[in-house]
């Protein structure tokens, strides 16, 4: 027996719903609407914190991310890159992911930290792949030069000029980490912010943001979702990946509200007939 | 030269992204070889960087005459007994190991990091704010943790039962607009992940103009 239209829609086939997604995703990616951009008070704090910083000052970034959420997290990354170059601090990369050696290079690529007149060994230096998880924070608060004892590049932590005077995570003004991971951001507030009371700044998968909501703002003193990178270049004046994505979440977002209304009417309306057929 | 290995490279990228996305129609050849792939490199790739590992965190120590370093190394040789029959036994010490250090790392400090510093946190909201819309925001706030909190008092069933029910079942609704949030949050992810890949499709293979 063939279905009836309001039959159909209900039980409508995955593959039509997934085609409609991709043509609302990929149109205002190639041909964006220019809506208007607000920017969000998460973003702007986080901003504000790192427009805070003194000159000279130390921040620990953790690229915590590999290449499988890459595409999520790396716009607001390249972001807050930027936004630390743009003034006068060092800035101390690492990763505590196996494969986030391949993300800094991305990342580092995308920046270009020369054409902010930045050195690396002076003003940056990555450190690279530190195993052991929470144990690694905690090695690395406690003392940098026995935890790590040589760069990604494998010139030791005392030949570089940066790093000479720094013991450990009191040495930092701030700690940054961008991650896929809920016991990673949570493990940074265990080994960094309980013992040593340093500013922590954490950008998570919009998914993981209910997890890290509680935190927020005693402990973690800005927070926001990796979804808010086009916000960030906005505000910050770079354009980027991030504000390409944001007509494509627009339009996306009112295609699947749309979505779930025609899918309740088309279920109640079923539950109707069928109520009143019996 | 280097160009074309760099679009062989993205030629290979674009056309494994869209065998893994074809499991959206169904599971197929092409998915599961995309699949396979992935997970070779990826554990050809970790392999690379733990041999990095304990070259850098291990044997340079040890060869620095940093004698101690022998132990975590030979704990971490212990492992491999897993595939010994008879003397298998012995992977557990470098186990255990391993999960005492990871337990009482986060252990000790997640008393205060996720009870007491959060207590400390929630008992000391100033209530009223400047701005109506965050006064409200903390009410609302207050509401929805002693409510759920009250939701999970099952010592005394008397608690939901009659009008005190009404409480747990205030808190009942705030966890359920919770999981909502959160399950809003997972479709954003998902967006964005797609996004990334749709970007790289049509930007870095199809090389329309940005």
């Amino acid at each position: 027996m063939a279905k009836s239209p309001l039959e159909y829609i209900e039980s409508l086939p995955r593959e039509i719903i997934y085609t409609i997604l991709i043509i609302c995703l990929a149109v205002p990616l190639v041909k964006p609407l220019g809506l208007p951009v607000p920017i969000s008070s998460r973003v702007k704090e986080w901003h504000q914190y790192v427009e805070g910083l003194p000159d000279g000052a130390y921040v620990l970034v953790s690229v915590d991310y590999g290449v499988g959420s890459l595409p999520a997290l790396e716009p607001f990354m390249v972001a807050t890159l930027h936004d630390l170059f743009e003034r006068n601090v060092k800035v101390v990369i690492m990763t505590l992911y196996s494969d986030g050696p391949i993300c800094y290079e991305s990342l580092i690529t995308k920046v270009n930290p020369d054409a902010y007149g930045k050195q690396y060994g002076v003003d940056y230096v990555f450190l690279g792949y530190i195993p052991g998880g929470e144990t690694a924070m905690k090695a690395v608060a406690e003392n940098l030069h026995a935890a790590v004892p040589t760069d990604y590049y494998g010139t030791p932590l005392n030949q570089i000029p940066m790093l000479k005077d720094i013991s450990g995570a009191s040495d930092f003004a701030m700690i940054i980490s961008v991650t896929p991971s809920g016991d990673v951001a949570q493990g940074w507030i265990r080994q960094w912010v309980t013992p040593y009371g340093i500013t922590y700044m954490s950008c998570v998968l919009a998914m993981m943001m209910p997890t890290m909501e509680p935190y927020y703002p005693a402990q973690v003193k800005a927070l926001t979702d990796a979804g808010r990178a086009g916000e960030y270049e906005y505000l910050i004046g770079k354009p980027g990946s991030g504000i390409r994505k944001l007509d494509a979440f627009s339009v996306a977002h009112i295609m699947l509200i749309i979505a779930i209304i025609i899918a309740n009417i088309a279920y109640f309306a079923l539950k109707a007939q069928k109520k009143g057929g019996a | 030269m280097a160009d074309i290995w760099t679009e062989c490279g993205i030629w290979v990228a674009a056309i494994l992204t869209i065998a893994v996305y074809s499991f959206a129609y169904r599971d197929n050849p092409l998915f599961k070889f995309a699949e396979h792939t992935f997970v070779g490199v990826a554990v050809g790739y970790s392999f690379v960087q733990a041999i990095r590992g304990v070259k850098t965190f291990g044997i340079d120590h040890l060869t620095a005459g940093e004698a101690l370093y022998i132990i975590p190394i030979i704990l971490g040789f212990l492992m491999y007994f897993r595939y010994h029959k008879t003397l298998y036994w012995l992977y557990r010490y470098g186990i255990s190991i391993i999960v005492g250090v990871g337990i009482a790392a986060s252990f000790v400090r997640d008393i205060e990091t996720s009870f007491l510093a959060q207590i400390a946190a929630t008992a000391g909201i100033n209530i009223i704010k400047a701005d109506p819309a965050a006064t409200l925001g903390n009410i609302v706030f207050l509401a929805a943790v002693a409510t759920t909190l009250y939701y999970f008092i099952f010592t005394f069933p008397m608690l939901h039962t009659g009008r005190a029910k009404t409480l747990a079942d205030a808190g009942r609704w705030f966890m359920m607009l919770a999981f909502g949030y959160a399950f809003a949050k997972t479709v954003v992810t998902r967006y964005n992940l797609m996004l990334g890949r749709l970007e790289f499709l049509l930007f870095e293979w199809l090389k329309l103009p940005k």
